[in-house]
């Protein structure tokens, strides 16, 4: 598949992996929105992205960011910054980075998936949630930063284990982000540090309609795990996820309300696939009406 | 109490956290950050195994790689009625056919998944793994289709052996790999047969049998 | 496109036997590309619905069933055995929406296999056309990277108790006429004897000269996938009759597959299904 031609999609950063993964005098090649591109870092350490057409040349791109550890490309004109995450400032919390994993699906597919909870008690049973405890409180949807983000919040869960750092069954206060059409990020309570959140992202690399790399990370409160203890849970959870993905069908994401029969917990799902429709994003999306 | 070098993605460690948890012995879990770190090929670890490989059993002075050989040690050590390994010449033998089928054989299901998931360049043409993982799942469902002509439900003998639980997870992920599984149908019943093992434990992208459902 | 291959939206196709889909049990299957999951409630009712959950498209067949229902896994929705979701474990309280169905199709069961319509079926129960009259006792179910008139064509010209690598595949060696509907192809004189009998959409009967005398065998062909086909194997009668049968047949199906798959008889089978087309009815009936 070329390059797409949707300019929505084309004007949002998106993150082709983290800065270290890329050595000091190497490269990297990778694809996004259909269009092969490489990353070039010299021996300095700056970095550089070309788009690599079909017949050799290499066409320098403009836009590329260092930010939170990834690096961000723009395969168009920004249309807004990248996304604001100041707890990456922040002291306390240990950084995980997850490690890119592929998902033969699109990246609206992986963000639906993430910010459901009515999954957690069949998905995730024993960690996010447990066959007893299945029922879905209603929670709230909103929208910020002058509609450009859509928030879920005071979303609750009792969930067996809900970080690596706990065994504590207990109910758990969830808020989901959604700045982009592929980036999310959960705000979950911390069990370790009372008041405080621990915050789990995704940041999608939309590769084509039906291939997205999903470039993630943890911030989390947790004073007793190994940083590879920590990664394992979420390779778990996330595994779990993907195991799911790859069955589901269409691929792309139904946008029309006649397909897939929401309820109501799908309350931010509903939001999302409204909210991409009206962004006039195609990539992606399924758009037919049955 | 033996120890497994392990990670939860692995379906090589899937085969031994099996038969661990079957036959219900304790052991402890050493995590290897084989995804985004790579300690699998860092010398901390190249010199338990050379290889750079997971799953790695240590036991006392043993230390064992490879899930076939990993597999033998722990049904021979740990289960003294020989549920998962029988005894005799062609029983052993055949057990060791299917364990050495899992091995170069299924092996181009595990390496097609971990290009899926990981996308570092695969050592051999994609194309090539593909041919092979269809032609082995061809193979393996003749296999279990004459079983069950013959009324022999599992691959080795006519109980479940340490061969059944070294083919079961790169068959069971083979939708990761991007193969069907409509096309196999005596191999479908043979995974569900699996599950249905007492002990029988999931992994990521295996679903569970689910429970008792109250509607 | 041969003839064979026009799948009707009304005819029946069998996509499982009876015996290997029991009580408790699913199946994903493939019908002319439409993902299907059949299954068996524990009062013995079998279903054939899309293996699509209605609510975010998940494969149901990968799911759970008990008593009467049928459980999504990804959020436990509970489908009962008419196709309707009973239950959201989600919100328990809530009587799911009517919209909440999974897609039903037509089934039933006879001659020993489960049959599904893509549409609404011409007849009530599928017609199978055994002169014999014998029970069918189901070998195998194969599936073949060929289409269904290459596969139904090489079971009409090669015995599957042929061991011989030299086969007529073009199946010159054999006569072939028409009869009430069927195609028959004979082969008789100084060859073992042979001859299969095809009914339409996809009923195949053949008798075989075996080592310990006449071998009866039938097929039951299930369009797949474009490219791609099923078949259900079954002895034409008790299969305690000549023992160790299936196990020959099984065999014998797999060097068949084997050879179609090797694709070095392509031009011939192609002859072959010509002859086959040139006799085959105008109108396909069940």
């Amino acid at each position: 598949m070329p390059k797409t031609t949707d300019r929505v999609a084309l004007d949002q950063w998106h993150a082709i992996g983290t800065c270290a993964h890329i050595p000091l005098g190497a490269a990297r090649k990778t694809k996004l929105l259909g269009q092969d591109i490489e990353i070039v870092r010299s021996d300095s350490g700056a970095f550089a992205c070309y788009e690599l057409h079909a017949d050799g040349s290499a066409a320098p791109v403009p836009h590329l960011c260092e930010m939170y550890g990834f690096l961000w490309v723009c395969l168009g004109t920004p249309a807004q910054p990248i996304v604001a995450i100041p707890e990456f400032a922040e002291t306390g919390r240990r950084l995980i980075l997850r490690g890119v994993i592929g998902v033969a699906s699109s990246p609206q597919r992986v963000i639906e998936n993430f910010i459901d909870l009515s999954h957690f008690s069949f998905i995730h049973t024993g960690t996010l949630g447990g066959y007893d405890n299945a029922e879905v409180p209603k929670y709230n949807v909103e929208y910020r930063e002058d509609g450009t983000e859509l928030w879920a919040t005071e979303c609750r869960f009792f969930q067996p284990k809900a970080s690596a750092a706990t065994n504590l069954s207990t109910e758990v206060l969830y808020d989901y982000r959604i700045p982009s059409a592929f980036i999310s990020i959960i705000y979950k309570d911390s069990l370790v540090r009372r008041g405080k959140k621990d915050l789990i992202g995704l940041f999608l690399q939309p590769v084509e309609e039906e291939e997205t790399l999903v470039h993630s990370f943890a911030l989390v409160h947790d004073e007793t795990n190994s940083d590879t203890h920590i990664l394992h849970f979420y390779h778990e959870i996330f595994g779990q996820d993907r195991g799911v993905l790859i069955h589901q069908t269409p691929k792309k994401l139904p946008v029309s309300p006649r397909r897939d029969i929401p309820t109501l917990s799908d309350a931010s799902s509903i939001a999302y696939r409204r909210w991409l429709d009206k962004s006039g994003l195609q990539f992606g999306l399924d758009r037919n009406l049955s | 109490m033996p120890t497994l070098y392990d990670y939860i993605l692995s379906d090589d460690c899937y085969k031994v956290r099996l038969l661990l948890s079957m036959l219900s012995v304790g052991y402890e879990t050493r995590k290897v950050d084989v995804h985004p770190g790579r300690e699998n090929c860092r010398p901390a670890f190249l010199s338990l195994n050379p290889l750079g490989r997971i799953p790695v059993l240590v036991d006392g002075d043993l230390v064992l790689r490879g899930p076939s050989s990993i597999l033998t040690y722990i049904a021979l050590q740990y289960d003294r009625a020989r549920c998962f390994l029988p005894e005799g010449a062609a029983a052993l033998a055949q057990v060791e056919m299917w364990l050495s089928f899992a091995e170069t054989e299924l092996s181009a299901i595990s390496d097609i998944r971990a290009n899926e998931l990981f996308r570092l360049a695969p050592a051999t043409d994609i194309a090539v793994l593909r041919r092979r993982a269809d032609r082995a799942m061809e193979v393996l469902e003749d296999h279990l289709a004459e079983g069950e002509i013959v009324g022999r439900r599992w691959v080795a003998a006519d109980r479940p052996t340490i061969a059944d639980l070294a083919l079961f997870p790169p068959v069971a992920l083979s939708a990761e790999a991007g193969l069907p599984i409509e096309p196999y149908p005596s191999i479908w019943r043979w995974l569900h047969r699996v599950k249905n093992l007492p002990g029988f434990v999931v992994m990521p992208g295996v679903l569970p049998l689910l429970p008792k459902v109250a509607v | 496109m041969g003839q064979l291959n026009i799948i009707n939206p009304w005819s029946w196709y069998a996509i499982a036997a009876s015996g290997q889909l029991a009580r408790g049990q699913i199946l994903p299957i493939v019908l002319n590309g439409t993902p299907l999951v059949t299954w068996r409630s524990q009062s013995d009712k079998v279903s054939v619905w899309s293996d699509r959950c209605p609510h975010r498209g998940m494969r149901l067949s990968l799911g759970a069933t008990r008593d009467e229902i049928l459980i999504c896994p990804y959020h436990g929705w509970v489908f009962g055995a008419d196709g309707a979701c009973a239950h959201i474990p989600a919100h328990p309280q809530l009587t799911p929406s009517r919209a909440a169905r999974a897609r039903i199709y037509p089934v039933t069961e006879s001659n020993g296999y489960v049959w599904a319509c893509l549409g609404e079926p011409a007849a009530p129960q599928p017609i199978v056309r055994n002169r014999t009259g014998n029970a069918l006792s189901h070998v195998r179910t194969m599936h073949v990277s060929v289409d269904i008139e290459t596969v139904v064509v090489a079971l009409m010209t090669r015995s599957l108790l042929d061991e011989s690598d030299a086969s007529d595949w073009a199946g010159e060696a054999l006569e072939w006429r028409s009869d009430e509907g069927a195609v028959v192809a004979h082969r008789n004189g100084a060859h073992p004897l042979f001859t299969a009998r095809l009914t339409f959409p996809g009923f195949l009967s053949c008798e075989a000269a075996g080592p310990e005398g006449i071998v009866r065998y039938s097929a039951l062909v299930q369009p797949t996938m474009p490219g791609a086909s099923a078949l259900h194997l079954a002895v034409d009668g008790s299969a305690r009759d000549v023992e160790k049968l299936p196990v020959v047949l099984n065999r014998g199906l797999v060097r068949l597959r084997d050879e179609l798959h090797s694709r070095s008889h392509d031009a011939a089978l192609s002859a072959a299904a010509e002859r086959c087309a040139a006799l085959m009815p105008d109108q396909i009936h069940g």
